[in-house]
């Protein structure tokens, strides 16, 4: 049996309901709002769930999977209006049932007064050596956001970092056209129905030209394999550290890289709504240290 | 998504199609063309939720087209329909996602063939189209050069190979 905590001394699961009094699959005979309790919760640490109604339905398991994510993925929460690091390491089950952890965990976030984020950081360019920002690069509209700053995924700024170290590693520079990608455009603009499940989405992509020394190693480069030794060294180096390359899709898209997640996961699902949340609400991104 | 590796040639379908209209003359691209905008057609852009190449493709074209201005016109041709606002005849080789760039009163346009992924293409053109001067390395991202006539009878645009 579970820790007693605010949610009752149950492990609440899908099915569970106030009103039926049934808490961890099972009717009790004792009062309780248990269910409502964990869903005013969830809202608190700013969780998405539509309803409060004390039915552990569907949309609560989802909310549970959610906060249940941010506790593993990243260590990310906002606190206020800025953003603090959680020192606490946890290592949880996204599994959408409401163990002692996730109960404990939960309470701890309301005790810290935290909320859910994403984990999305930003890179200073101009640090990084044998990378930059090319003329196309579109800064992002964010309140945190300054011109040299290229946002990425937490989870997936070592793409970034690898690819700096080992472009400088071939003698060559990389010119960034494009990282974290904000979903839509605006209808006036747009022309084609903008892809839905990009890694680029998420975080987990950039867009990139080598340059290697006064030759650009764009897409017309590479259909006429005519690619310098130097790209193809730098790709070869990627791939090997475990990163895929565009050049190998069956589509060739020889600008890409990326630290795939499947985009039909739950892990996926979430990444999408905090990080594009942390946009839309303007919420803050962290500079993470290239020291 | 797939993307056929296969070239398409344009041409007698669309001319064909292009020809039954009674009045071609006035179609949105002959407009957009007299009005002396620059014009993207973007050919066979199949949309694609997960492949990356399409998301970059279209996530590029998209931002450009945001930030182009009013005295950009853009059009979407589906070498598989008629479409008798677009009566173009394309005499050249064009693979799907490849993008056709014209313009009244210039010595060429320009086509690219297949996604065009990298915003130095889009910016290319535009410095071409517009005048402004075009630095050295923008020159390694320019799209094939093509001939563009415009038949006054028809309303029938022809693009063939070469300036
Ligand atoms: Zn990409």
């Amino acid at each position: 049996m579970a820790t007693p905590s605010p949610f009752g001394p149950f492990e609440l699961k899908r099915g569970d309901s106030d009103k039926q009094q049934t808490w961890g699959g099972h009717k009790r005979p004792n009062a309780g709002n248990h269910v409502t309790t964990l869903q005013e919760a969830l809202v608190a640490v700013d969780i998405p769930l539509s309803i409060i109604d004390g039915e552990f339905g569907p949309g609560t398991e989802q909310a549970v999977k959610m906060f249940q994510w941010c506790l593993t993925a990243h260590p990310y929460r906002r606190f206020n209006q800025a953003l603090v690091t959680d020192t606490r390491n946890v290592t949880q089950a996204v599994n959408g049932r409401v163990d002692s952890q996730t109960a404990s965990e939960l309470e701890r976030w309301l005790d810290q007064s935290y909320a859910s984020t994403g984990d999305l950081v930003r890179l200073d360019s101009a640090l990084l050596d044998h990378m930059e920002v090319g003329d196309g690069f579109r800064v992002l509209s964010h309140a945190s956001v300054r011109d040299n700053d290229v946002v990425v995924a937490s989870a997936a700024a070592d793409l970034i970092t690898t690819a700096n170290t080992k472009a400088g590693e071939r003698s060559v520079q990389l010119v960034l056209n494009q990282a974290f990608r904000v979903n839509g455009v605006p209808v006036s603009g747009a022309v084609v129905t903008p892809a839905t499940r990009s890694q680029h989405l998420i975080g987990h992509a950039i867009d990139c030209n080598i340059v290697d020394g006064n030759n650009w190693n764009n897409s017309r480069t590479f259909a006429a394999g005519r690619q310098t030794d130097g790209a193809t060294n730098l790709i070869s180096d990627l791939k090997t550290a475990g990163y895929r390359w565009g050049g190998d899709f069956s589509n060739p898209d020889t600008p890409h890289f990326d630290k795939r997640l499947n985009p039909y996961g739950d892990a996926y699902g979430f990444k999408f709504f905090f990080n594009q949340r942390t946009i839309t609400n303007n919420l803050p991104i962290p500079l993470k240290n290239l020291e | 998504m797939a993307l056929l590796r296969s070239l398409i040639t344009l041409g007698l379908a669309l001319l064909t199609s292009a020809c039954a209209q009674a009045d071609t003359t006035h179609t949105p691209l002959a407009e957009a063309w007299s009005a002396g905008k620059a014009i993207v057609v973007t050919i066979d852009a199949t949309p694609s939720d997960t492949d990356e190449t399409y998301g970059d493709f279209a996530y590029y074209l998209n931002d450009f087209a945001t930030n182009a201005g009013d005295d950009w016109a853009f059009f979407e041709l589906d070498s598989q329909q008629t479409n008798p606002d677009i009566p173009i005849e394309l005499n050249v080789t064009a693979p799907p996602y490849s993008v056709l760039f014209i313009k009244a009163g210039t010595p060429q346009g320009y086509l690219y063939p297949g996604p065009i992924l990298e915003p130095q293409v889009y910016d290319f053109v535009q410095r071409r189209f517009e005048g402004k001067e075009v630095p050295e390395y923008l020159y390694q991202f320019g799209p094939d050069e093509v001939r563009v006539e415009m038949d006054e009878e028809s309303g029938l645009f022809k693009v063939g190979v070469g300036p």
